[in-house]
């Protein structure tokens, strides 16, 4: 039986989940890594959900931490321990109808960027302010703008 | 606008619809059950509270083995390689945990917490660092005193060297293993950096 924080935070997550996903399978080869990814963040939501409560957007919060772990999470640890298979009926990287193309075309663009290209775009499609980047990422507003117009030069010169 | 401006921007707007339907998609998913929610809130993350406590343990450690000296008759030497072993370890491990909170580190900006899980990583090499020369001089200072009168010098050359390989060896893995995150870790910094610098 679930108490109330238990609750809460549960309805949370599943407000978010989609977000979530995303991020993990940007940050993923295949569906272990996005199950193990999803796990981690999800520890790491639980374990700082009290000191987040005291901030103020749950959005900005949730991103920070799952970029952080996939940025920085430590591989050999996320492969260790128990792992709960997600009820996800379709498989990002297996799948060949037309949306799952779709899908994977996204994932081809986005993935030939470095990492921290990956994290800012995917805030940027997530379609967050540049004070809201910058807030996620660390950096100034000036910064962000200038690291999406490099990213988005690199895109660019990718597609030539 | 030219040409290349307007295939970006054509681009990015494509990217932002795909990225629109890809998350519809996983919206319509359950994907969270109550196994993988009641795992989270179980799974504990590794502790790395022992910053609080490791200065008064490294203090007792070393009164203790001053009076265990003093009761029993301890060797001195033995005394004093405890409590220099406590005045390298433990106020040592407090400050490579100094700042970092394990159960909200990723709670903090991309930046801040690369700096820190750095900053963390490198303090631990030098910690060990001193633990491996602890121990070498520990082992080679016990192996004089102990045989000073009947050891040959060879004998005291080849442990010197066994023991000195295997501090190297020990320093060595440790750094090939934190040498990934650490470029990892860098990688990121600069990139973010870039601008603000």
């Amino acid at each position: 039986m679930m108490d109330n924080k238990e609750q809460v935070f549960t309805q949370m997550v599943r407000e978010h989940k989609s977000t979530i996903y995303s991020v993990c399978y940007m940050f993923s080869k295949d569906t272990d890594e996005i199950d193990d990814l999803f796990q981690e963040i999800l520890i790491r939501l639980w374990k700082g959900y009290d000191s987040f409560r005291a901030e103020s957007d749950v959005r900005t919060w949730i991103y920070r931490v799952a970029l952080n772990c996939c940025l920085n999470a430590d591989k050999k640890r996320r492969r260790g321990g128990e792992r709960v298979p997600l009820s996800v009926d379709i498989d990002p990287f297996e799948d060949t109808d037309d949306r799952a193309l779709q899908t994977k075309r996204l994932y081809a663009r986005i993935n030939q960027l470095g990492l921290v290209d990956r994290g800012i775009i995917l805030l940027w499609l997530e379609g967050l302010s540049y004070e809201e980047i910058g807030a996620i990422m660390g950096i100034s507003v000036k910064n962000v703008s200038f690291q999406l117009h490099r990213i988005k030069e690199e895109l660019k010169k990718s597609n030539l | 606008m030219n040409n290349g401006e307007f295939d970006i921007n054509q681009e990015l707007g494509q990217m932002r619809q795909d990225y629109a339907a890809l998350k519809e998609r996983f919206d319509k998913q359950q994907i969270i059950n109550d196994h993988l929610m009641q795992n989270a809130m179980k799974k504990d993350v590794r502790r790395l509270f022992l910053s609080k406590k490791t200065v008064p343990i490294g203090i007792a450690c070393a009164i203790l083995g001053v009076i265990l000296s003093y009761i029993h008759g301890m060797a001195w030497w033995l005394t004093l390689s405890i409590i220099i072993f406590s005045v390298i370890f433990f106020p040592g491990v407090f400050w490579v945990y100094k700042g970092i909170r394990e159960e909200t580190i990723f709670n903090g900006d991309i930046l801040s917490t690369t700096e820190a899980l750095r900053q963390f990583k490198k303090r631990y090499i030098v910690l060990v660092a001193g633990i491996c020369l602890y121990f070498f001089v520990f082992v080679v200072g016990a192996t004089i005193f102990m045989t000073s009168m009947n050891i040959s010098a060879e004998l005291m050359w080849r442990r010197g060297i066994l023991i000195a390989l295997l501090c190297v060896g020990t320093l060595a893995l440790e750094y090939y293993s934190a040498k990934r995150l650490l470029n990892a870790c860098d990688d990121i910094i600069d990139r973010l950096k870039m601008k603000d610098e």
